[in-house]
């Protein structure tokens, strides 16, 4: 009897019936969903399984596709147009483009359960182009594109797909990683929406204070040919009677020194940390300013306002914003004296 | 008689079970990020009752017609929600293709062959299975705790129905089928189950503070199964990641010794006729709840009322005479 159970329990607990084998799925690495013409346009980037890792010539990953005016249509097709069952849990990345409303898009991608949603949104131009891209750097382009994306710390929790939504529909704006292709996939920016409504990519200049708010390292800061770098950084939102306080302290070392300064001297270190919280100061607050006045607030602030003064409910534009900007150089690598 | 550590360890799984795919789901559901509050009054609560219980005779109880009658239909009601809650787990997220049937057959297999090996079989698995749970469990805590996210549980606005109801749904959930395993003892080490019902309803606080701090409210109540997509955040040591089948085996682990428990208390009270009772049983659960989701829905909406009407049945069952 014992015999019996066992052989039971050995066919069905094992999860036989849903047996498939590694090479009879479809790895599902990135997903792109685009707009063209009112109509749907979904690729995947699949890992090719059969490939030979030790290979050059073989093909890594390959592309399909699937187009219509309703997204499921477009998922099915692109479902078909692959030979191998679909296996969604693996998704790195799915690339959008600017003219696709992230909350017509999640409601499917929420509720299938076969699709794991720990992934980052992406933006792009043409996600067929980043798509059929070859890197040097890494043959998959999902995964590519998701080392990028903890280079510039956006991996945390909070950015995941799931996370994003979530602020959208409780009406917060976010704020997106956009990827382009320069000789290599590179995060060239970030595209900001007003809610679900995409607004703009921030210019460089406004990327790279965002960079250092993101606590990203070895951003240099520049201030009459003198620089240094930032390598610990800290932004604090302290909400006190109805203002907001925005507390970046950062520690910096110097990158180079055009100026005489006697490093040697603990009152250079407060001289040079005082005119880098002066540059700083300026960056910052003319950065948020500027985001102030078109009412998006990417960091998030209005949330924590409305967490704390639940009754006001206020927009970004109204609240009262004050900065409070640190950078402490204490670093001045191997050399006391510049090298001029 | 078993131990008082099985008794622990059965009152902690006990306490434990009624909350996957239900207990924090309705609680977030009825009472969003105030849930911590209202399950920590609710556990508070659930303690001081179970204090009370501990002193009554529910061994002597279960031994009257009225007392089979009353227990056998609460572990019939465990071990039917138990078997939902295997099948939705399995087969939303491991066997997707494969028929309930086949899911939930193996289960009460398993159970019936626990139950005919008795209970001494059933504790010594308890103890094996225990290593297990609080080995994933503190994993997990050390995963989640610096995820949290302090803001998630702000505002602390308060509904007064919905508060009291959370906290009256939380007493329910957690205490409720521990009188299962008190009708079971002929003796019992009062100490004992509630040491296990208090490490049981921490770990459930826990994770409660984990799905609030983590989601927020808004998304925790968006999810069917806040617990297990709780689980897809995991990532260990940067590299490990899509760990949740693995460790959701703790769901599985308080799934199978509550239904065990409540089996066991079925073939006590129904001696030679467990056998054809399991048959009816497992038809019913087949087409009646796994196979028709309306009905496990009114499981999810009625579950806290009729484990309530169970508790207040529990209290006036008469005191242990003390020697």
């Amino acid at each position: 009897m014992k015999k019996i159970i066992l052989i039971i329990f050995i066919v069905l607990l094992t999860g036989c019936y849903d047996y498939r084998e590694l090479n009879d799925i479809a790895i599902i690495s990135g997903v792109g969903i685009s707009k063209e013409d009112n109509e749907y346009k979904v690729i995947y980037e699949v890992i090719n399984t059969e490939a030979n890792k030790e290979s050059s010539n073989d093909i890594k990953k390959y592309n399909v596709t699937g187009q219509d005016k309703e997204l499921i249509n477009a998922i099915s097709k692109a479902n078909e147009a692959l030979a191998k069952k679909p296996y969604f849990e693996q998704i790195k990345v799915l690339l959008i483009t600017k003219d696709v409303n992230i909350l017509d898009i999640s409601d499917y991608i929420f509720r299938n359960e076969r699709i794991n949603t720990n992934f980052y949104l992406v933006l792009c131009d043409d996600i067929e182009e980043i798509f059929d891209f070859t890197s040097v750097n890494e043959p998959n382009n999902s995964i590519a594109i998701s080392n990028l994306i903890k280079k510039i710390n956006y991996d945390k929790i909070t950015n995941l797909f799931d996370f994003v939504v979530d602020n959208l529909i409780q009406g917060y704006d976010i704020y997106l990683p956009y990827i382009t292709i320069d000789n290599e996939l590179s995060l060239d920016s970030i595209g900001i929406y007003d809610n679900d409504t995409f607004i703009r990519y921030l210019n460089q200049e406004e990327y790279r204070i965002f960079k250092y708010l993101n606590k990203v390292k070895d951003i240099p800061i520049i201030n009459n040919n003198n620089s240094i770098k930032i390598y610990n950084s800290k932004l604090n939102f302290d909400i006190k009677n109805n203002k907001v306080s925005i507390k970046y302290n950062s520690k910096g070392s110097i990158n180079y020194l055009s100026n005489e300064y006697n490093l040697r001297d603990n009152n250079s270190y407060k001289e040079i940390s005082k005119t880098f919280s002066d540059t700083l100061y300026q960056e910052v607050s003319n950065f948020i300013n500027n985001l102030q006045k078109d009412n998006i607030d990417i960091f998030g602030i209005t949330k924590l306002y409305n967490t704390k003064y639940y009754n006001d409910k206020l927009e970004f534009k109204d609240l009262k914003l004050e900065y409070d900007i640190k950078v402490d150089v204490d670093k001045a690598g191997t050399s006391f004296k510049e090298a001029k | 008689m078993i131990s008082n550590r099985v008794q622990s360890i059965l009152a902690f799984t006990l306490s434990r079970c009624l909350y996957f795919g239900l207990g924090i789901s309705f609680i977030i559901n009825k009472s969003n990020n105030i849930s911590i509050i209202t399950t920590l009054i609710g556990f508070i609560l659930g303690y001081i009752l179970l204090y009370f219980l501990t002193k009554k005779n529910f061994y002597n109880f279960f031994k009257t017609i009225p007392g089979k009658i009353i227990i056998s239909i609460l572990a019939l009601y465990i071990v039917n929600y138990c078997a939902i809650a295997f099948n939705i787990l399995s087969s939303n997220f491991y066997l997707v293709n494969t028929p309930s049937i086949l899911i939930i057959l193996p289960f009460f297999i398993l159970i019936w062959y626990g139950v005919k090996c008795g209970l001494p079989t059933i504790s010594r698995l308890s103890e094996i299975l225990i290593i297990i749970s609080i080995t994933i469990i503190t994993i997990l805590l050390i995963t989640f705790l610096p995820n949290i996210n302090i803001n998630n549980f702000f505002p602390i606005i308060l509904k007064e129905n919905n508060f009291i109801l959370s906290i009256i749904s939380t007493t329910a959930f957690s205490t409720t089928p521990i009188i299962i395993l008190l009708s079971l003892l002929k003796e019992y080490n009062s100490k004992s189950i509630l040491k296990g019902y208090t490490f049981g309803c921490i770990s459930i606080f826990l994770a409660l503070i984990s799905i609030i701090g983590i989601f927020g409210s808004n998304l925790a109540n968006m999810y069917r199964y806040p617990e297990y997509k709780l689980l897809q955040q995991v990532t260990l040591f940067d590299f490990l990641e899509n760990q949740e089948n693995f460790f959701a085996v703790i769901w599985f682990i308080d799934l199978l010794m509550t239904a065990l428990i409540s089996s066991y208390a079925i073939k006590v009270a129904t001696k030679d006729k467990f056998k054809y009772i399991c048959i009816i049983f497992v038809l019913i659960n087949y087409f009646f709840f796994t196979n028709n989701y309306q009905n496990s829905l009114f499981i999810y909406n009625n579950t806290n009322i009729i484990l309530l009407i169970f508790l207040i049945i529990s209290i006036f069952i008469k005191k242990q005479k003390t020697n």
